[in-house]
């Protein structure tokens, strides 16, 4: 039987935004950084982008201990991973050596 | 005090699997219901209304987003006892749509082929819109009944039969209200004159009048 290809690691801009913003930070919520990007994300795809990232293994979720107030949902609160960071950094050195007139 | 998104949420929960509720709506949701309750405490009551449209506009998209990616996906969770129960009711539904459109041609063509030359393959394919009015819902239902004969129906394989006779049942009806009146227009235009009036008896033929006449 033929080896499995590995998987090809890619970032879209949107999954780059938010590794920034999670490198950075290091958690935050969704809507923290739908706030922190300055409308470059929405919160209507913000969700899904993250969904998708975590199946990447770029970030990782947990829930919140306890919700704020009763009867709400717990909030979920990511954080980068060490693959996440490690691709936002190749990802950004490869942008620089390819155009460093931006770097 | 209601909860924004608790309404939204049961019904996405209906529709959706647990992981995608679990990483995709109720995030969503318990962000809006936590900057909801903020605004609330404070006091800014409009801006905890601005808030709550803001978070159902986002939930629509989060489920039409999930939807799309279901219909495209979603074939790659079908059981294999699906897929082929599936096949087999599309392979039964087109072996008799197919046998009863070309038993309903063979009358006018091998009434006429022998008395015309001048009929033409492409005058052939005018006939196919009529035969179809009857040939589509009758080959669908006998591809139903014969496909699924003895079969157990999984939710997903009757939904996309379910499907599946809708869309025929539109196809047929836009042949018999659209489609059907402008190849009979044409035929009747193509169609050799001696042809179209010894179809007709009440239409006896010119040259047959004039030897009356005669």
């Amino acid at each position: 039987m033929a080896a499995k290809r590995p998987r090809m690691l890619t970032l879209s801009a949107k999954e780059s935004l938010i590794l920034e913003l999670l490198v950075h930070h290091q958690e935050m919520y969704g809507l923290q950084m739908v706030a922190a990007s300055r409308r470059r994300l929405k919160r209507g795809t913000v969700y899904v982008t993250l969904g998708r990232m975590e199946e990447k293994g770029y970030i990782t979720s947990q829930l919140e201990d306890a919700p704020p107030e009763a009867g709400g949902l717990p909030r979920r609160i990511y954080e980068p991973t060490a693959l996440g960071r490690r691709v936002l950094a190749v990802w950004t050195d490869a942008g620089h050596v390819l155009m460093p007139e931006l770097a | 005090m209601s909860r924004p998104g608790v309404l939204l949420r049961s019904l996405a929960a209906r529709v959706l699997d647990a992981q995608t509720m679990e990483r995709l709506v109720d995030p969503a949701v318990a962000d809006l219901q936590a900057e909801y309750g903020a605004a609330v405490s404070e006091g800014r009551l409009w801006r905890g209304e601005v808030i709550r449209i803001a978070g159902y506009v986002a939930l629509v998209k989060v489920f039409a987003v999930c939807g799309w990616r279901r219909a495209i996906y979603g074939d790659l969770a079908w059981t294999t006892d699906d897929r082929r129960a599936l096949v087999r009711v599309i392979g039964f539904s087109v072996v008799p749509v197919v046998t009863i459109t070309t038993l309903l041609e063979l009358p006018p063509l091998l009434t006429q082929s022998f008395r015309s030359d001048s009929i033409k393959p492409p005058m052939l394919l005018t006939l196919i819109p009529q035969a179809l009015t009857i040939a589509l819902p009758v080959g669908v239902m006998l591809g139903i009944l014969f496909g699924l004969r003895g079969r157990a129906l999984s939710r997903r394989l009757m939904r996309a039969i379910m499907a599946m006779g809708v869309i025929c049942s539109a196809a047929s009806f836009t042949n018999l209200a659209w489609t059907l009146p402008m190849p009979t227009r044409r035929s009747e235009c193509s169609w050799p004159r001696e042809t179209a009036s010894t179809l007709e008896p009440s239409n006896p033929p010119k040259r047959a009048q004039r030897a009356d006449a005669q």
